[in-house]
């Protein structure tokens, strides 16, 4: 008989009850997500691991506000869009970075194709790249992302369009530039 | 139906491996576990408040001085004491266990060790410190500041200013620092950039404490002339005075939490801790009495060292929900916490030498576990004044 994994409603709620075993077994379920998201939308391995460590210690010391019948990934992941988006923010305001300069040959073990198209996305705008990331990364529904977001549906259907246009619009430019 | 774009993208995006190293997801896993633990602390303090009525008349009978056991300023709150530090044949060495760095500025000297070498060696200088992930060091010997390469050793920049430097704090995010000059008796605060560029006069007239970064790099809090707190925000230039309160007289230290607008001001007796960035009350309390350092542990917990105590304050919905005190063998003159918050280095002082330790941080469920001293980083024969400690 095959043993069912427990819920995350569950593991939070052991978690927060001060198992460590549920709140390790919460933190190892989400951990690759929620970096890969900090990672794509930060667009920079340095801060992905400080943006995902804070978006853990917030979600996790704030378990006894968390509505456990819902999904505790939204919930996390909204907290790293967040912090990712409140880290770029300040970080081109202070030294004036232009962040596709710092994205590009950052990526490894990636293939090469992959590689153009993920470079491709970190020359989005944060918005765009955020709910590209959201929807074809993460699988989340238009209506997800809006509620994670706060914004309206047609707002994230407006950005994923842009951003797929964008996304068109300089493959064809990587394209005439190898012609 | 999905494009190839959208089929493209779901393939390069899903199939992105974390690239995130084992350190980076041990210590967020830690740090998570440990931010998790935090509600359980509090809603054990009945129980701890109940042992604590009984270690604290154990303690008054013994004759052990504690901050803030006869006359705790919050009702439910706990206190433990553990014994003074018993170092066990601790090791020694310059560099904690996993540092990437660690400096000493005391009495005028600068000790900044890196894995296999000292890039500073009770050098003289006025100030000295490391930045976040050891990439380079800021020292500066009267009014010439630099910034030098810690892999390479070459000074990156050098810049003249307009007196003494006498401290230097890094932004979180390696992209500014705040530093302190002193000239004609008067402390001026400036902020630059981390490559020394686009300095600014902050505020002519400071007290000689030093300065404490916002989580973002966006914001610092200092000390003025007067004693008062005030936090300058970089992006705007403007800067809000904070009010005064809890008693607190001419502020000493303070120390922004990690990662939110908490602040904490701390003068020779009183703690307050304000929300500079939300509406939370503050909180007012004690220490033991002294010269303080200040450190946050957690989002929620901080730590302050004054005398021979080593106070905790665990943060609740409002106000402290629970206390615990550690003994320590001699004056503690500095303190820092290392990048995990696990440990603990401290500088303790006996009036003719200072011993720099690192420590475990003591566990606030063991209330009979003493301080457990790891290593000996530092001896020096600077007995008193306040210690600079910086662990990356």
């Amino acid at each position: 008989m095959s043993r069912t994994e427990p819920s995350d409603g569950e593991l939070v709620a052991r978690a927060h009850g001060g198992s460590r075993e549920a709140a390790t077994a919460l933190f190892e379920r989400h951990w690759g997500s929620a970096w890969r998201l900090a990672r794509t939308v930060s667009g920079r391995r340095d801060l992905a691991d400080d943006i995902a460590q804070d978006a853990f210690e917030r979600a996790f010391a704030a378990l006894g506000r968390f509505d456990r019948s819902r999904p505790f990934g939204p919930w996390l992941h909204r907290i790293v869009v967040n912090r990712t988006l409140d880290l770029l923010r300040s970080e081109r305001r202070l030294v004036g970075l232009e962040a596709p300069e710092r994205l590009e040959s950052e990526w490894r073990d990636v293939g090469a194709e992959d590689r153009g198209l993920l470079e491709a996305v970190a020359w989005l705008t944060p918005q765009r790249r955020v709910v590209i990331v959201l929807r074809y990364g993460l699988g989340y529904a238009p209506a997800d992302i809006a509620r994670m977001l706060e914004v309206p549906v047609g707002t994230v259907h407006s950005r994923l369009a842009r951003a797929l246009d964008d996304l068109r619009q300089r493959e064809r430019e990587r394209n005439a530039e190898r012609a | 139906m999905p494009s190839e774009l959208e089929r493209r993208l779901e393939r390069a995006l899903t199939k992105l491996p974390v690239e995130a190293s084992s350190s980076a997801h041990d210590r967020a896993r830690a740090a998570a576990l440990a931010a998790a633990a935090g509600p359980g602390i509090v809603r054990r303090s009945r129980w701890r408040a109940v042992a604590a009525v009984a270690i604290a008349t154990a303690l008054v009978t013994t004759g052990v001085t504690v901050a803030a056991t006869g006359s705790s300023p919050f009702t439910d709150a706990s206190t433990h004491l553990r014994p003074a530090a018993a170092p066990r044949n601790p090791v020694t060495g310059p560099l904690p266990p996993g540092a990437l760095s660690f400096s000493t500025f005391a009495g005028g000297r600068a000790w900044v060790a890196v894995p296999h070498r000292f890039v500073l060696r009770a050098a003289r200088r006025t100030a000295v410190a490391v930045g976040p992930n050891a990439v380079y060091v800021m020292q500066a010997d009267g009014k010439v500041i630099q910034a030098v390469s810690i892999a390479s050793g070459r000074v990156v920049r050098s810049r003249r200013t307009d007196g003494a430097v006498t401290a230097v704090v890094w932004s979180p995010y390696p992209i500014r620092i705040a530093y302190l000059t002193a000239a004609g008796g008067r402390y001026r605060l400036h902020d630059a950039y981390g490559d020394l560029s686009n300095g600014r006069l902050v505020d002519a007239q400071v007290a000689p404490v030093a300065p404490s970064w916002r989580w973002d790099s966006l914001a610092f809090a200092y000390v003025r002339a007067d004693g008062r707190v005030a936090v300058h925000n970089v992006l705007s230039g403007r800067t809000f005075v904070e009010r005064s309160g809890c008693g607190l007289r001419r502020a000493t230290a303070v120390a922004f939490s990690p990662t939110s607008g908490l602040l904490a001001i701390a003068d020779r007796t009183r703690v307050r801790i304000v929300d500079t960035t939300g509406d939370t009350p503050p909180v007012c309390t004690t220490h033991a009495g002294g010269a303080p350092s200040i450190v946050w542990i957690r989002p929620r917990q901080l730590l302050v060292g004054a005398g021979t105590t080593l106070s905790r304050y665990v943060l609740g919905q409002p106000g402290v929900a629970a206390y615990d005190a550690t003994a320590t063998p001699a004056t503690i003159s500095g303190l820092a916490a290392s990048p995990d918050r696990r440990r603990l280095a401290l500088a303790l002082s006996n009036g003719t030498s200072t011993e720099v330790v690192a420590a475990d941080l003591p566990r606030f469920s063991e209330a009979s576990t003493p301080l457990h001293v790891l290593q000996v980083l530092l001896r020096t024969s600077a007995g008193s004044g306040p210690v600079a400690l910086n662990w990356e």
